[in-house]
């Protein structure tokens, strides 16, 4: 009982003297990060070492959360790095992180070492060691690095080492070559690739959210046709001839089967939404609706639906359950809502909306809340989420002339933030762009 | 025994408890004592070093003084007190054309049709964009982008000066206060304010003779004058501080300590997961206030992505060479030498 006053006594004393202070601030700016000299064993892997510092540099620079320190200011020789890094010399040039990696020949082919440190406090968080065959595989190294370092740093997964399918154009508006091609995500020029040879109309591309598939649709002699493109195959197949209406196919989670609208080729005005199991290839009928029902996308845990749809006037998004039932209508606001696309984080769901003659492209809770419009232009279409759900994708048109020239599409990348917007480099056009998992 | 009880009433008080005390041990009456000394003294120190702000009287000695008589030269005190009215005048008469403006207005829109309506609002327009004020205004800026700034200073008080009297070099303020009791005294009682003006002239040898070594020694005296009233208010100053403030830490210091950190906590925004992350630091601080050591509360959870961003987030938000030393009062220590850090990052996505 003495005892136990005695205490009592003392942690009495001991919370009236301890000063607690409540830090509910703070500044949300890019993150400084140095990056030495990437040191080779020889000509080549020097050669090797220089591209993935560029690669590692731009990636996390793009990314908008970093920020690399000029190496100009660097006061520690960057090959004195590795062996003890004096983080006071850092810390004098602000630099919070510090990257040093050395490439090597080995047995297997190229090794990379890479480390990273916490400047401020003063120590290793990270260290790691890749190997690749050949040299073809470096920027794939520059890649991971990057998603190393980020997940590292932010906590989340990155998203450097991912692929975008896009559909590429070029000719005048009336005679538009549209042809199926796929990038890195950061549109890298020896990247590209065409995947169709352009005589038949492609649309729509979706990735499987975890293999390397995709979904597209193709016009072949003005009929539709979904495909499934396995990338590591080359291997395309039919999933079916739909002779009405056929608008965006999407893979569900589990990639086993498929989302769709198409609408029966007597009534063009009513579409329904369907599931397709791709085993059984039976689609079955998820809505019933006189309206138009379209563009579906499921939520990551694959119970939901989110869709577009005019059954209450104008267009406008709604979530069911993926049997059809419970129909709410989320969007709240005025204006034409449209490619409703679920966040991989599940929190948040894209869309494009048109108001005041203006495309825009927005975001809203999936409840329908907080609904922000980040992007704004004469016409912007095909929202898609990077796979941690951080960043969107989509494309942009400029208006057109009356002798058919105009009209460019481009693919743009953008913060969910609203900012850090920045083009993505194509060789032609580029439309209806759609993210890859990570590789 | 009654008288004795009546002389002193506590006795039988005494003696009731000295009954007790056969039957009871020693340890009893130990442990009774010790409970009513805590149960004062637990009182005593909360009232001691509470921090609620209520308790901490905020007297702060406040001097008044004119600053132009102070710090001024004397030109530009003319500046001021000529530009000064004139600029509440034109105020004043802004005022008067927007209510003359929103008067006119009401029966305007009684009277007449919409076709009507325009023309009178054409009409009041122009008065309003073309006020007296607006022009002198005009007249200053163009001098002000054609010359120096140091320039236009000394160009701009002549021009003022020229329109109002053409003494030479009149003391300002003396000269107002002559114009404008030579303007008004026109009822009959013109000895009071003349005694008045009589006391304002007393001060004239004092302010202005125009003789540089006159206005030196002046100033000097002032500066002089300035110091001691400073130090005198600087040492009236600490002992209010010290004898009332510093006793604890005041919200003033908590909050500057508070932005310092604000500036160097950098974490990137939109990271998901940090809203329900709350990091706990305890750093022990040097007395020279550079961070001596930290420790994280709960660093079991770690393991959690989330909760490790955010905990190394704000551990080089403590080590930043930006917040080193801490914004702390010195002679404070024994209140920050061991500070607990809650960090909230639920800020980002409000």
């Amino acid at each position: 009982m003495f005892k136990f006053f005695i205490f009592f006594f003392l942690f009495t004393i001991n919370s009236i003297f301890a000063l607690e202070v409540t830090i509910s601030q703070g500044k949300v700016e890019p993150t400084p990060i140095a990056i030495t000299q990437v040191f080779g064993s020889d000509a080549d892997t020097s050669r090797y070492g220089n591209t993935i510092r560029q690669i590692i540099s731009n990636n996390l620079t793009n990314s908008g959360l970093f920020y690399t320190v000029n190496e100009d200011l660097y006061i520690q020789s960057d090959n004195l790095v590795e062996k003890a890094p004096r983080f006071e010399d850092w810390k004098l040039i602000k630099a919070q992180f510090l990257l040093s990696a050395d490439v090597t020949k080995s047995e297997k082919g190229i090794k990379l070492r890479m480390r990273l440190y916490d400047v401020f406090n003063g120590k290793q968080i990270e260290k790691i060691q890749l190997e690749i065959k050949n040299e073809n595989l470096i920027r794939r190294v520059g890649h991971k690095v990057s998603d190393i370092v980020y997940r590292r740093i932010t906590g989340e997964t990155g998203y450097f080492d991912t692929r975008i399918v896009y559909v590429s154009e070029v000719g005048p508006l009336d005679q538009r070559i549209k042809r199926l091609a796929i990038m890195d995500q950061d549109g890298h020029l020896e990247s590209h690739l065409f995947l169709t040879d352009g005589k038949n109309l492609v649309l729509t591309p979706r990735f499987a959210p975890n293999t390397h598939v995709i979904t597209y649709m193709e016009y072949q002699n003005n009929l539709p046709r979904v495909y499934i493109y396995n990338l590591l195959t080359g291997v395309r197949e039919i999933v079916g001839d739909f002779p009405g209406m056929t608008f965006a196919p999407r893979f569900s989670p589990d990639s086993q089967s498929i989302v769709m609208s198409f609408s029966d080729p007597k009534n063009q005005a009513n579409s329904e939404i369907y599931i397709m199991n791709l085993n059984t290839r039976t689609p079955e009928r998820i809505t019933n609706d006189p309206g138009i029902d379209t563009s579906p996308s499921f939520s990551p845990d694959g119970e939901k639906i989110v869709f577009n749809s005019d059954r209450g006037g104008s267009p406008q998004l709604f979530i069911m359950d993926k049997d059809g039932k419970n129909i709410k209508r989320i969007s709240k606001g005025r204006g034409v809502y449209g490619n409703p696309v679920w966040s991989p984080r599940g929190d948040q769901i894209a869309f494009t909306k048109l108001t005041q003659g203006n495309f825009h492209i927005g975001i809203m809770d999936i409840n329908g809340d907080n609904e922000r419009l980040i992007v704004r232009d004469f016409s912007l279409e095909s929202p898609a989420w990077s796979p941690n759900g951080r960043y969107l994708i989509f494309h942009r048109q400029k208006r057109s002339n009356l002798d058919g020239t105009g009209g460019e599409t481009t693919i743009h990348f953008i913060d969910i933030t609203g900012y850090n917007e920045r083009i993505i480099e194509t060789p032609r056009d580029g439309s209806d762009p759609a993210w890859s998992p990570l590789l | 025994m009654i008288t004795a009880l009546t002389l002193n009433p506590f006795r039988k008080i005494i003696y009731t408890i000295e009954n007790i005390s056969y039957k009871k041990n020693e340890f009893f009456f130990l442990l009774v004592s010790f409970l009513i000394h805590l149960l004062i003294l637990i009182p005593m120190i909360n009232f001691t070093f509470q921090k609620e702000i209520s308790d901490i009287p905020m007297i702060l000695p406040v001097e008044m003084f004119i600053v132009e008589e102070e710090t001024a030269a004397p030109e530009f005190t003319e500046e001021i007190n000529e530009i000064v009215p004139t600029m509440q005048e034109e105020a004043v008469e802004e005022v008067k054309e927007s209510q003359e403006e929103i008067v006119a207005a009401d029966p305007i829109v009684e009277e007449v049709t919409p076709d009507e309506e325009t023309p009178v609002i054409q009409e009041v327009v122009p008065e309003t964009i073309e006020p007296k004020i607006n022009n002198e205004i005009e007249e200053v800026l163009v001098d002000k982008s054609s010359n120096d700034t140091n320039e236009f200073v000394i160009e701009e008080v002549p021009k003022v000066q020229k329109k109002e009297p053409e003494e030479e070099t009149p003391p300002p303020i003396e000269n107002d206060f002559e114009i404008e009791l030579k303007q008004k005294p026109e009822p009959r009682e013109i000895e009071q304010p003349f005694d008045k003006l009589e006391i304002i002239v007393k001060k004239k040898p004092n302010k202005k003779t125009f003789n540089v070594s006159t206005v030196l020694k002046d100033l000097e005296n002032k500066d002089q004058e300035f110091k001691k009233e400073q130090e005198t208010s600087d040492v009236k100053q600490e002992e209010v501080f010290t004898e009332k403030v510093g006793e604890t830490m005041t919200i003033s210091e908590i909050d500057l300590l508070k932005q310092q950190l604000h500036s160097c906590l950098d974490l990137n925004a939109g990271v998901a997961n940090l809203k329900l992350v709350k990091p706990v630091l305890v750093i022990q601080v040097n007395p020279d206030r550079t961070v001596k050591d930290f420790t994280l509360l709960n660093p079991e959870k770690l393991v959690d992505p989330a909760f490790r961003t955010a905990a190394e987030a704000a551990m080089r938000a403590v080590n930043n060479p930006d917040c080193s030393p801490l914004l702390l009062p010195l002679d404070k220590y024994e209140f920050w030498k061991e500070i607990t850090f809650k960090f909230d990052f639920s800020w980002m996505f409000d």
